[in-house]
């Protein structure tokens, strides 16, 4: 991807980060980066603070000391799908292609790809949590991204949905693209990924 | 970023609000049972009804604004897509996206309301100069309310039950608008030309429209965080 401006051409650099919410230090000294073709996994226990650091990490909280270096095209999908439950998937496919610079993906093939064509038609708010989280993943296909920073994408998926991630990540990471992600199941990781991780419940002070 | 963005955040906008239209008549029953009390209090004071009938309409469009500013951001704060809102780096992305959203808005709450505006004027015995000048001050006085409101409610986004307090935040700003709003329909009572209220008005909103995302956009970015 063509991030070259950053320092090493890292898409996704945290070095010493803090952050600190409502008077309360949920992440110390954070230090982990991502270049091109690496997947980072924040790995930690419930609570530990893997959604503020991803969430920081997107842009979305500040961090109160540390350096934070990302690429400009990066997709964050959080705990939420992030779609319109008033819309159609078709509708909310054409919605999020307004969100950054296209893929050149079409979106029927999107809605093949994730087994959405059944129910293209239907408004989202009468799908399955697995569904919704299906369409959310519309985005990461449709939009072109150097990083992805997911937030426990595992959520509500069944094993067909989970091995639709993991071919989509092996595609992402083949392109040359990053990833940070947090999750609690190990079984997705391939053994030909570059894979780093980072461990909040050792990083106490 | 493809070219029609904008458009594409403004359509969607709409034919959600569309979809849910059902919640836009809220808004719109409000205003007309609101109105209506006011000739029925006030039964053969003809007079009174044909003066006081411009600062009715106006204080139950506000209330109707009211009713409707509560939806704005909330489904959005629940589905998650705000947050993507503001994760939109293209410089005055966001900002774009917040004016599509709030343009589409503003048409949702004062179309139906001026639809119905001729049929209240009947009420309170308004001549038909005295409408024309009261839809046009409506027209051009109404997005400073709907851009105020929609600030108060990112000041207020994330608490629940921030009805009041929206109220007690959105009020005293919208005191301008309804002396200028009034006055306008006052002078063309009076015979004179409305124009320099209309204009006043007028000149508001396009300040209220350059300034009202990008500080919609600072606040929620900091609520959120």
């Amino acid at each position: 991807m063509e991030e070259s401006f950053l320092k090493n051409s890292y898409i996704l650099h945290a070095k010493s980060l803090r952050i600190v919410i409502n008077d309360q230090v949920i992440v110390s000294n954070a230090n982990f980066s991502v270049s091109a073709g690496e997947i980072v996994l924040i790995l930690g226990a419930n609570g530990s603070g893997k959604t503020t650091l991803l969430r920081t990490c997107a842009g979305l909280s500040m961090a109160d000391n540390g350096e934070l270096q990302r690429c400009d095209a990066y997709i964050y999908i959080g705990h939420l799908p992030a779609i319109k439950p008033m819309l159609t998937v078709i509708e909310n496919a054409t919605w999020m292609q307004a969100f950054g610079e296209n893929s050149g993906y079409a979106v029927e093939t999107a809605l093949e790809t994730l087994g959405l064509t059944q129910v293209k038609d239907v408004l989202c708010a009468c799908l399955s949590a697995g569904q919704q989280r299906r369409v959310g993943m519309l985005r990461l296909l449709l939009l072109k991204a150097g990083l992805w920073i997911l937030d426990e994408p595992l959520t509500s998926l069944d094993h067909a949905g989970i091995l639709l991630l993991q071919h989509l990540l092996d595609d992402h990471l083949a392109r040359g693209g990053a990833v940070a992600m947090s999750t609690h199941q190990m079984m997705t990781m391939q053994p030909h990924w570059t894979i780093k991780v980072f461990n909040l419940s050792e990083d106490d002070e | 970023m493809n070219n029609h963005w904008f458009g594409c955040f403004f359509k969607t906008e709409l034919l959600i609000s569309w979809r849910q239209r059902g919640e836009l008549i809220n808004g719109l029953l409000f205003f007309m049972l609101v109105t209506s009390l006011f000739p029925l209090a006030l039964g053969g004071e003809w007079a009174l009804l044909q003066q006081m009938g411009a600062g009715v309409i106006w204080v139950a469009a506000l209330l109707a604004l009211l009713v409707s500013l509560e939806r704005l951001l909330w489904q959005d704060g629940v589905d998650g897509t705000l947050e993507q809102l503001l994760l939109l780096n293209t410089p005055g992305a966001a900002y774009f996206a917040m004016l599509a959203k709030l343009l589409a808005h503003w048409l949702t709450w004062i179309i139906p309301l001026l639809l119905f505006t001729p049929i209240l004027a009947l009420w309170f015995g308004l001549t038909m100069e005295m409408l024309q000048t009261l839809c046009l001050a409506l027209l051009f006085g109404s997005p400073v309310l709907c851009m105020v409101g929609a600030v108060a409610v990112a000041l207020t986004h994330g608490l629940a039950r921030s009805g009041i307090l929206l109220a007690i935040l959105l009020l005293p700003w919208c005191a301008p608008v309804l002396i200028f709003g009034t006055g306008a329909v006052s002078m063309t009572a009076m015979a004179l030309s409305a124009a320099p209220y209309l204009a006043l008005l007028a000149a508001g909103s396009l300040i209220t429209m350059l300034i009202a995302p990008w500080l919609i956009v600072t606040t929620l970015k900091m609520v959120v965080a």
